[in-house]
Parts: C-alpha cells; structure tokens; sequence
C-alpha cells in the first residue's frame, strides 16, 4: 500500500513539483538564512579565532572581545604570579587609522604580540616569515587587508584593477612607516578593518596617545588545570576578568568570551531580529506554500481515499499512506533545499562574503522543521479523510 | 518513470550529503597552538613574577673630570679592562708643564744662590777667631745662608705642586673595572662637574632590579630564591633550562612610581613598585648585556633560607 | 464458515435510516427488508430518492441504519464498530462505482491491485493477480497505461476487475452502466455476468438503467424507503416511471 501510496504521490508531476518547490524552498531559506546569520554573528568574536590562546585576561569591566579596555603593564607580573599559569604574554587591539601611499585611509585592526614568544601569532602565513617582524618597522597583513589596502590602478586589458599589498610595500600608522613583512590568512572581523599584527612593544609606539596599551593577557594554564579553573583562580588573585577561549558555538562554556561576545551582540543590535525575521519568513512561507499544496493533493485525492476506505482500509492505513507521501516529500524537499543552500553556501565562502557557517545543527533544524511541516500537512490530510463518510463514494 | 524518481531521491540525497559534508568544518575549534617559541614555563606554584633590569654590581661608577680642560688623550676603549689606578684619560697639560720648566728653573737659580750664600758663612766661621769680621756681620753672612736655604726650598715645593696638579690632568680608574661607555674624544673640552665622559663599572658580576607590583609586594620578604629568563632568548626555545639563578642581595626600602612611562604630559603615575636587588654570574657562553630586561619569578613558595 | 450453509447472503430485515435532525428530517429507509441469495445477481431498482442507494450502503457495511437488522453472509452488521465493519468489507466486498473511482495517478494494474495490498498481500504477487484478471477483462497490454488514457468502457472494466480480483463473495455494483453508452453499458454487464458467476457469489447492482434489466436473476423494486415487490422477470416491471 505504501508503494501505491509513493506512486499516487509521484504520478502527478505538476504537483509534486510545486509540493517539492514549496518544500525546497522554505529549506532553502531557513538553511541559508541562518547560516548566513550565524556567519555574521561568528565574524563578532574573530579576534577569538585568530588569535589562540587558551586564556584570555581582561579589564573586570570589559564586556566583548572587541572592546577593550587597557591594562597596566605590571599587571603581566599580576597574572604570573597566579598559581597555576604556565605562562602569560601581552597583547595589545586597537582599531586606528593607517595611511597607504595614495593617501588614502583605511580603518585597521593593530594586533600587538609578544616578539619574544609570538604567542598569538597567526596560525597561516601564506608569505614571510614571523620572525621577520623583529625587523624594525615590520608589520603582517591579512590577506583580505592586503587586497583591501591593495592599489587601484589600469591593468594590461584597460580596466581598473586592484593590485593587492604585497611584502616589501609600505603605509603609515600614525605617521610611522609600517613595512609589510608577510601575509597571513585569518577570519575577517565584524568590527574594525583587516588584522595587522605587529610587535606588542612597536604597537605601543604605533598608538602614540594611547597611555596604557595592555589590552588583553593571554595566558596558558600548567598542565593538568583546566582552563576555566585557572580563570577562577586568576579572578580571585588579581580582581582581572578571565576568559576561556572556546569558540564553537553549541560548547560554549559561561566563560566564554566568544560567547559573552556573540550574546553581547545579539542583545545590543539588531541583526538577531531582521535575521529572526527572515528565517521565520522562510518558515511561513514553506508552511504555507507546502502546506496548501499537500492539502490539495489530498482534497483531490480525497474520493480515491474514500473508495479506498470503502474497499476496507481503515483510517490506519490512510494515515500511514498520508505521513509516508508527506515525509517522502519531505526528505525530497529537505535534501533538494538543502543542496541548494549548500551551493550558495560554498559560492559565499569561496568569495568570502557574505560569510557563510552552516552548523550541523542549522541542518537538522531545517531537517526537523521541514518534517514538521510535513507532519502538519499530513495531519491536516488525514483529519480531512477521516471527515469523509465511506458511503459518500455511492453517490455519483 | 520510475529512474526519474530515482534520479529526484539521489538528487536530494546528494543535496543533503554535500550540506552535511559542508557543516562538518564548522564543527572543528581552531586548535590553541604553542607560541612560535616558546616561553618560560612557570613550573611550580608561589611564585611571585616581575619585570628586572640588568645592571652592573655596586652600581655603575660615572668617572668626573676635577678640572675643567680640553682632553689630550683617550687611554681606553669601551669593554677595555682596566685596574685601579690605570689613565682613563689625559687632560692637556702645555700649561703646567710650562710653568714646571720654569719652576724647575728657579730651583736651581735657589739652589745656586743658596750654595753660595752657605760657603760665604761657612768661610767667614772659618777665621772668626782672627777678628777679621765682626759678630755682627758674620751673624747677617749666616742669615742670608739660612735665607737662600728657605728659598730653595719653596722653590722645590712649588715645582712639587705643578708636578701634582700635572698628574691631576691624568684620570685613573678609581677600581678594577670594565669600560661601559666613553663620551669623549681627544680634543673636546671637558667642564670640571660636568656630565661624566667615562662609566665604568664591574660587570663580571651583574645584578638585576625587579620591579615587583605593589599589591604583590606583601608576599615578597628577604632572601627568597628567584630565576630570571633573559628577553630575547628565544633563540634556546627549547633548551631544557634557559633559566639564569638569582642570589638575593636587597629590596630597597622606598615602594617607588614605575619609572618606564611614556612620558606624556597628561601622565598621571597610578602604579608603583617595590624594587628587588638579585645578583648572578655571567653565564658562560651567553651574550648578556647592562640593561637587557629580565623575567625573574621570585619564589615564595617557602620560607627563605636562614633568614 | 457457516457461510456456506445458508443460501441466503445477504438478509435486512426492518431497517430504518434516516438523516438529518430529528425536526427536519429525511427518511431514506423506513422498515425495509432486503434478501439475497448466494449465486443470484439481484438488481435494486426504483426512481432517484426511493433509498436504493442508502440501502446498498446499509448492505455494504459503510452505513449504519438506526434499526433493523443487517446480516451478510450469517455475520450481523448492525452492531460492529468501525474497525470491524472495515475488516469485514476488506474480506468480502468488491465494489464497481458509478463514476469509477479509479485513482489517475496510479497505472492501471496498481490500481486493480488496491483491495490485495489493503488485504496485506504482497505487491508482486498483488501484481500477478492483477495481471491476469486484466486479462479476463481484455485489458492485456493496458496494465502499465494511466486510467485517463482509457475509454468509459474501458475504465469500467478496470473497476470490475479491481473489485473481483480478491474474490470477494458479495459484488456490489451502483449505477456501473449509467456513465456509459447502450451497448458497452451490455457489453459491462455480460462481463459482471460472466465474472462474477459463481455459486457463493452474491451480485448486488443498484440501477434504474432498464436496458439492462435483463442481466438480473430477480429484481428488487423500491420506493418510499421500503421494497415494494419482488420480481424474476423484468417484462413484470412497470419500467415507464424509470
């Protein structure tokens, strides 16, 4: 029965094409929506990302990743001397100005390591080498950055073309030469500009005004203390913020910056809400679309179900046949929108914007709602069947 | 009919597939990777962590000129080892030793114009019986004697004063010592109590002054052991113990303001520091310089040694 | 079963139905009695609105009268739940409907297969069956087509195939000719005939077609809700109100 059940689903093209469309469709939307959602809010805690470190140590009154608020430097002596820490390195953030040769100004992310250590260093760099930033005057770009600050010029076809930064040019922070030493590759950020790293005691220089330039400590914990432990013990000793670092979103511990950072954003703008509304969009349009083209394809089928009744199939059955056709389009539908919302997917991260992080979980979501609206649709299908008397068929 | 269906239920289940593949990567952390080089690893607990700067022992000696003149002579390059009471520098002596050759001069005109005077007294003693002269002459012979004496003799004691005040223009090393620094040539002109154009100082044994943060200072007490790791020593990553062992020497008593400030006018100082004295050998085979920063952990772990 | 002891297969006895609120109220039975014996095929006829449908329904088990009693085949209806009266319709009924009720998008050979796979039998050997009863109804080389693409003839034959292929021992067949011309609606009527022609075998058909009268064994005549006679012949009906 469930095999004629699957042909009578599969017999009329034109319906279940609009039925698969539908279904696809809100798919589709809520996949991508929400991953373009989570993608944004993922670009919130980059500095998490780029910069490694099991513990972050900060002002008590900072609140994100992004807005740091200066330490002293004999607050480093601080931290050491907390039991239980393997080490501790400085690190400065400021978002400042830098000037390229034509004059032009662009937004920048100043990332000051340890040049001792270069504990915080990036993970990939596809040009130089990091050692080269204890040269005098040395900086390392992203990727993104060396395209961003890249040149405008003509190139052989007539066009306008950007020529990226490469090692060896030069621009100017606060008036002092920044010559590029290498090129990495990072996560883009979704304040400030494209990351330049340099060393913790040439950013100082860098941001002339500023007075103190400590902005966050990141610190390794002794084998054997877990991360969170050490952050306790460094609250208790030094009055400081600590932070873990852990930044997948479902394992986020209450320590988490990225996670204090993701909720930061999440309560002060408002990207959760027009995000919100448009996968709640995608939601009500699939419901609806697929919902009313599965209920006319049990309205038009509802004398066979009748005959069928009549020949003695019990309610049962008809259910059974009603949720096998819906959760077979279903899947379909399921499996054809999230292909869709996977190859938009891997165009935007191939491209790099907008950015693009589907979560296992976004496709389970999208996988659970589809067959909700299925089972929604199938149960509207079946309450109208089983209104329908089986005497009905005698008449003409 | 029926391939076309199957060609929809693969073509949903590739779609599906291909989505799950692609969340896969979302699923990773970017693993925390040790530092390029690694760091001084804080090993055991009761620690007491400070920034410290090298410095000689006893502190570094800045060697004045007593006299105001221009220098002659440079005897020393910086890193020479010089003992005590080695020329440093020599000051132009023309003047001095002019006026020597003149003074040296007087002397012998004294000493002539005294040994005659002596031999006239010695000559009119000699045949005072006879009467030939009288009392009172032969007294005023033997005065004038005694006279061109004293002559002579101040004669020779202002020779004696030019040759000091000559061997002044020579500054001497006051210790044993190495040269740190020389701010003058031969020909410049030096002022008496002006800035020192030579430093020397011991650096065979150096020592390091900690800047331990004021809320940490209540942990720290006198004698405890530390260990210093050397900025910039990245280059032994690696190595099983970079570490330099300090030996305690003091703590100054005054908790003072953290002095590396970026000077600007609006400076306002908010931290201060208890300063630590360690001493330490050189380590042998290592470059270490005056005024290289430090790490030093202090330990406070346990009570300090005979103390 | 005791089936086989009974001549008698179908047997209704007082049945009252009526529809409606009890203030405006349609009476579409009122104290009828039907029979029918196994091997017979028996028409019910009447003009439109003397209940003959209302009554093929009581018989078919998807109506429940609001007295009498129904018994097919020595089982009592009257009285069964749904699920029973489900069961009992899937061992031992075929229906062919006025308007076919095949389903359009399911090919021809599945849609005969319907009563075995409700029966739980399984799809190949539903499908064999099939096959083979298309046959009987000259419908070879038809099977894999869709219903639509067949004439009204042609899809009737079909229904009759599907309501005979699980043998069932009562047919029931309402209006199977109305939809169709003079000589195809004869021509559906010998292949019930033929088909159907058994010794336990029990055809109801419900028509007021008196072109076919003549397929009947006897003919039961309705009107007011009740059987106003009973005749062998159908020269005995008066047929010029129908």
């Amino acid at each position: 029965m469930y095999r004629l059940a699957l042909n009578m689903l599969f017999g009329d093209r034109a319906k279940l094409a609009m039925l698969l469309c539908g279904l696809a469709f809100s798919a589709l939307l809520m996949a991508q929506q929400s991953s373009v959602f989570f993608g944004i809010m993922s670009w919130t805690y980059t500095p998490m990302v780029n910069i490694r470190a099991q513990v972050w140590v900060s002002d008590p009154m900072v609140e994100q990743v992004n807005d740091a608020k200066p330490l002293r430097d004999t607050d480093l002596g601080r931290v050491r001397s907390v039991d239980g820490v393997a080490w501790a390195a400085p690190l400065h953030t400021s978002f400042v100005q830098a000037r390229m040769q034509d004059g032009n100004f662009k937004l920048i992310t100043l990332v000051g390591i340890d040049a001792d250590t270069f504990a915080g260093a990036p993970a990939v760099l596809s040009q130089g080498r990091i050692e080269d930033l204890r040269l005098p005057d040395t900086v390392i770009v992203d990727e993104w950055g060396a395209a961003l600050m890249g040149r405008m010029g003509v190139g052989p076809d007539g066009k306008p073309r950007n020529t990226p930064l490469q090692v060896g040019d030069t621009f100017e922070i606060n008036d002092i030469q920044a010559r590029i030493v290498g090129i990495c590759r990072v996560k883009r950020a979704f304040t400030g500009g494209p990351f330049v790293y340099t060393t913790y005691d040439r950013a100082k220089g860098y941001t002339l005004g500023a007075r103190r330039t400590l902005s966050f400590m990141l610190v390794e914990p002794q084998k054997g203390v877990a991360p969170a432990e050490l952050c306790d013990r460094i609250e208790r000793d030094t009055g400081l913020k600590a932070w873990t670092s852990d930044t997948v979103i479902w394992s986020w511990g209450e320590r988490s910056l990225a996670r204090n950072t993701f909720w930061w954003f999440w309560t002060n703008t408002g990207i959760p809400f027009s995000f919100g509304t448009a996968v709640l969009l995608g939601l009500f349009v699939g419901i609806a679309i697929s919902g009313q083209t599965f209920y006319s394809f049990v309205l038009e089928n509802l004398r066979y179900f009748a005959a069928i009744k009549a020949m003695g199939a019990g309610m049962g059955v008809i259910a059974r046949m009603l949720i096998v056709q819906a959760f077979t389009a279903g899947l379909i539908g399921f499996g054809l929108g999230a292909g869709m919302a996977q190859a938009i997917g891997r165009v935007m991260i191939e491209k790099g914007m907008p950015p693009f992080v589907m979560y296992p979980q976004i496709l389970w979501a999208t996988f659970a709602l589809v067959l909700g609206i299925s089972l929604v649709s199938a149960v509207i299908g079946i309450i109208k069947v089983s209104r329908v008397d089986a005497a009905s068929v005698f008449r003409g | 009919m029926f391939k076309k269906r199957l060609l929809l239920f693969a073509l949903a289940l590739a779609g599906a597939g291909a989505a799950l593949q692609l969340t896969r990567g979302t699923a990773t952390e970017t693993p925390v990777q040790p530092p390029p080089y690694e760091p001084a690893i804080r090993d055991k607990d009761g620690l007491i962590a400070a920034a410290g700067l090298v410095e000689a022992v006893a502190e570094n000696t800045l060697l004045g000129s007593p006299t105001s003149g221009t220098v002659a002579k440079v005897h020393v390059k910086v890193w020479d080892k010089v003992k005590a009471g080695d020329p440093v520098l020599t000051l132009d002596d023309r003047d001095l030793r002019a006026q020597h050759a003149v003074q040296k001069a007087a002397v012998d005109a004294a000493a002539a114009t005294a040994e005659r005077a002596a031999d006239v007294a010695r000559r009119w003693t000699g045949i005072k019986d006879s009467g030939a002269v009288s009392a009172a002459d032969l007294l005023s012979y033997q005065m004038a004697a005694k006279e061109a004496q004293a002559k002579l003799a101040l004669a020779k004691a202002q020779l004696d004063q030019t040759a000091v005040l000559l061997d002044r223009l020579v500054l001497r090393s006051p210790i044993d010592a190495t040269v740190l620094q020389v701010g003058v040539r031969a020909g410049e002109f030096v002022a008496a109590g002006a800035k020192a154009p030579v430093v020397l100082g011991d650096i065979t044994r150096l020592q390091i002054r900690c800047d331990v943060d004021e809320q940490l200072a209540t942990r720290m007490r006198e004698g405890l052991p530390a260990k210093g790791y050397l900025k910039g020593e990245s280059s032994l990553a690696g190595a099983k113990d970079r570490s330099i062992a300090l030996k305690f020497v003091r703590i100054e008593p005054f908790v003072i303001p953290k002095t590396s400030l970026t000077g600007a006018s609006i400076e306002r100082v908010d931290t201060r520091v208890l300063q630590v004295i360690y001493q330490f050998d050189r380590p042998t085979g290592r470059a270490l310089f005056v005024g290289q920063q430090m790490d030093v952990y202090i330990d406070a772990s346990q009570d300090a040694p005979g103390k | 079963m005791s089936r086989l002891a009974h001549t008698v297969a179908v047997r209704a006895t007082g049945v009252d139905m009526f529809f409606g609120t009890p203030e405006n109220r349609v009476v579409a039975l009122k104290q009828a009695g039907f029979e029918a014996r196994r091997g017979e095929l028996i028409m019910l006829v009447g003009p439109s609105g003397c209940g003959k449908t209302t009554l093929l329904s009581v018989i078919a088990g998807t109506l429940t009268p609001q007295a009498g009693a129904v018994e097919v085949f020595g089982q009592r209806l009257d009285g069964l739940g749904q699920e029973a009266l489900t069961a009992f319709r899937r061992r031992n009924l075929g229906f062919v409907f006025q308007s076919f009720n095949l389903i359009p998008t399911l090919t021809v050979a599945e849609n005969v297969m319907v009563p075995l796979l409700i029966q739980g039998r399984p799809f190949d050997e539903a499908h064999a069956r099939a096959l083979a009863i298309l046959d009987q109804v000259g419908l070879k080389g038809r099977e894999e087509g869709r219903p639509n693409a067949l004439s009204g003839g042609q899809q009737q034959r079909v229904a009759i195939a599907r309501a005979l292929v699980h043998e069932p021992p009562l047919l029931i067949c309402d209006e199977p000719t109305s939809a169709l011309d003079k000589d195809t609606g004869a021509q559906i009527m010998q292949m019930v005939r033929d088909l159907s022609r058994s010794p336990e075998r029990c055809v109801v058909v419900v028509t007021h077609d008196h072109r076919i009268f003549r397929f009947a064994d006897r003919i039961a005549e309705m009107e007011d809700g009740r059987i106003s006679r009973v005749v062998d012949d159908p020269k005995l009906l008066d047929t010029t109100h129908l």
